[in-house]
């Protein structure tokens, strides 16, 4: 007995039967409703308090993702006879359409579907991707957008999640651990030095004191290095905070006396300093 | 009533007792839906009313000060060596120093200079803001020698830089104090407090401190009271301009009072203390001065034509025993316009604000020393606060306003910058 087939005139409804008003109001009503989330949650976030952000912004693309996929499912039985047979065998062409002609795109789909539950980096978060930091201003179905502190945006595919690391700097809260680096001459009194650049911190006024300051020491061949790790209270204030330490700090350590390194050789850079 | 009673209400407890004024649940409730949708808010009263009280005057600023004079600390002083004698009179000292923590805005300064020059004790001076950014320590060197009597700080702020060099003046100080076993009573505001225990655990450096207790609607009922009939030697009525009540027992102000039995309206027991005063108590979290010059933005005059129709019927009630009174109008509790935080003063404004609470004023040289964000920025944001009525000048120094107080201290929570023992 010869196995049965399936056309396509008996997978997609008639012509005449397929409702297409319906489906532009579908399509109209998920584009208005995915850019009034864009621009409501946003604006809710900025009303509250700044905590309240790290909570607000990552859900965009969540709400984002269910209101396509709700369309999707409410779109496909006014174009397909809605049997089973008809959708598993829909379905399946599309996957492997998607699979050969749009394989990358595809690809950044589902991880962007996979990263909004896993969660690898949320709106707001300051993230390291094939070396780029910045911070996450969107998350797209198909890619992540991040602001740099330069002030450039970069769009990065989510395929990026399969292979790649992804170095999340606050994953999802507000405080950041930030460091600044003081590089001084070997012949001082390290107690002082730790002692001024603890109280650097600790009079800035970005700094969170419900997290610890601390001020580490390493010594190279031709500099000491003192590095103050301390929390901001917004991570956000990544920048100015570091540049708030940085300048207080040399001015504070000028002012005790102290001699700065005045050679930096290779040997006296930190290679995990690169990141800030 | 005896002098005791009457001022019995400067209290300062451990902290586990302090307490904020009790807010109704229905405020609570309103505060809430005013916050969700902030075009709604409570009723404004009858029509009409509104209109009438616009044309209420403001009281000259001479009737303002006779009825609502500045506040003697006195009562207050006396209530600190209350709560510390058995700490004074214990030969054996058990700790050196003891703290007494009060929010901006409580006089606390005032209290503690008239209590050392009450009994004679020596107040420490502060040294120069100058001397304090540098690492020069040696004004340390000059702290009187040791001696029976108590050494008194009135207020730790004036030792302090939030500077990199100035926590190490406190460091230093707390430490010579230790060492030297000299009894001594230190003042500080909440603020100051929160940020050095959190910045160098300073309550573990002392072996007890005590909190100015908020004052209630009923303490800020007495104060006024006695303010006003320190001044004042005819009978004086405070009434609410929008419904006649009053606000203050009639019996208790100018110093020819009234009589209680031959008021009707509104002058039972029950009424008091009035619903303004609750108001008020909660809205300045029962801070002294927050609450007294709130107080003294809400008096008016009004000829008796201006008055609300209703205000004037229930003062008809009354009108043959307060006939020889002076009628003083108190806006209601909501329409008294306290400055407000003008928009898109975002973190430096919460950083300048937080930076003034913590050292309770600066000089602008000192504002631009501390906090590196710009001058003009500073200049900019200085002017744009003064106009609001949030900070003040006074004497070269910038200080937060105390009827902008509440304000501030919400848009410092909101900013997530709330640092505040109390």
């Amino acid at each position: 007995m010869p196995p049965e087939t399936t056309t396509p005139e008996q997978i997609f409804r008639d012509f005449e039967q397929i409702p297409f008003l319906y489906i532009i109001f579908l399509i109209v009503t998920a584009v208005v409703l995915s850019g009034l989330i864009r621009k409501f949650i946003p604006a809710l976030a900025r009303l509250l308090p700044p905590r309240f952000s790290y909570y607000l912004l990552p859900m965009i693309p969540i709400f984002r993702l269910l209101i396509t996929g709700i369309t999707l499912l409410l779109l496909v039985p006014t174009i397909v006879k809605p049997t089973m047979q008809n959708f598993i065998a829909f379905f399946g062409a599309v996957g492997l359409a998607l699979g050969f002609a749009f394989k990358d795109f595809a690809s950044s789909l589902i991880a962007g579907i996979i990263a909004v539950y896993e969660q690898p980096y949320r709106v707001g978060d300051r993230v390291t991707i094939n070396g780029i930091y910045g911070e996450v201003q969107a998350i797209n179905l198909r890619s992540l957008k991040l602001v740099t502190p330069d002030d450039d945006a970069v769009t990065i595919p989510h395929s990026c999640i399969w292979n790649g690391s992804i170095r999340n700097a606050n994953d999802g809260c507000r405080e950041q651990q930030c460091s600044a680096l003081f590089y001084l001459h070997p012949e001082h009194d390290p107690e002082l030095v730790r002692q001024i650049l603890h109280d650097v911190a600790l009079t800035s006024p970005y700094t969170q004191f419900s997290r610890p300051v601390r001020v580490v020491i390493r010594e190279f061949p031709l500099a000491t290095q003192y590095r103050i790790r301390a929390y901001p209270i917004d991570g956000h204030d990544e920048f100015a905070f570091v540049s708030d330490l940085t300048e207080r700090g040399k001015t504070a350590l000028r002012e005790a006396g102290f001699k700065f390194a005045s050679t930096r050789s290779p040997a006296v850079i930190d290679p995990g300093e690169s990141a800030i | 009533m005896t002098e005791d009673n009457e001022f019995g209400f400067w209290e300062f407890v451990k902290s586990g007792k302090f307490e904020l004024p009790a807010e109704p649940a229905s405020k609570r409730a309103v505060s809430f839906f005013e916050k969700l949708f902030s075009g709604s808010s409570e009723e404004t009263g009858e029509g009409g009313i509104e209109a009438v009280q616009s044309e209420l005057k403001s009281a000259p600023r001479s009737l303002i000060d006779w009825l609502a004079p500045y506040p003697n600390w006195e009562a207050a002083a006396a209530a600190i060596k209350e709560v510390l004698l058995p700490w004074l009179e214990d030969e054996t000292l058990e700790g050196n120093s003891r703290v007494l923590v009060a929010p901006y805005g409580s006089g606390l300064g005032e209290m503690l200079k008239i209590l050392a020059e009450e009994n004679n004790w020596t107040i420490l001076t502060a040294p120069d803001y100058i001397v304090l950014r540098t690492r020069n320590f040696s004004w340390l060197e000059a702290l009187p020698a040791k001696s029976e009597k108590p050494l008194i700080i009135p207020r730790l702020e004036a030792f302090f830089l939030r500077h990199y060099n100035g926590l190490e003046h406190i460091r230093k100080l707390i430490s010579k104090l230790f060492h030297s076993r000299q009894r001594c009573i230190i003042g500080c505001n909440s603020w100051l407090w929160n940020y050095l225990d959190s910045a160098m655990h300073i309550r573990e450096s002392f072996n007890r401190c005590y909190y100015l207790q908020s004052l209630s609607a009923q303490d800020l009922q007495t104060l006024f009271c006695s303010l006003e009939s320190r001044k004042s030697y005819r009978p004086t009525v405070f009434r609410q301009a929008d419904n006649g009540s009053f606000i203050l027992p009639p019996e208790k102000t100018g110093k020819g009072r009234l009589d209680a039995a031959a008021i009707k309206a509104d002058s039972s027991a029950d009424a008091f203390p009035s619903a303004f005063l609750k108001k008020l108590a909660v809205e300045s979290r029962g801070i002294p001065l927050v609450a007294w010059s709130i107080w003294r933005n809400s008096l008016r005059l009004a000829p008796d034509e201006d008055v609300a129709e209703l205000a004037r019927e229930t003062a008809d009630k009354d009108a043959a025993a307060t006939a020889t009174a002076k009628t003083i109008w108190v806006k209601a509790f909501e329409d008294i316009e306290l400055p407000g935080i003008p928009g898109d003063i975002g973190q430096t404004g919460a950083f300048l604000l937080l930076y003034l609470l913590q050292h309770d004023g600066l000089s602008t040289d000192a504002i631009f020393d501390l906090l590196s964000l710009g001058k003009d920025r500073l200049i900019g944001l200085l002017n744009r606060l003064l106009k609001a009525g949030i900070v003040v000048n006074e004497n070269e120094v910038w200080r937060v306003s105390w009827q902008g107080y509440p304000a501030i201290r919400r848009f410092l929570a909101e900013q997530d910058h709330l640092q505040d023992a109390m």
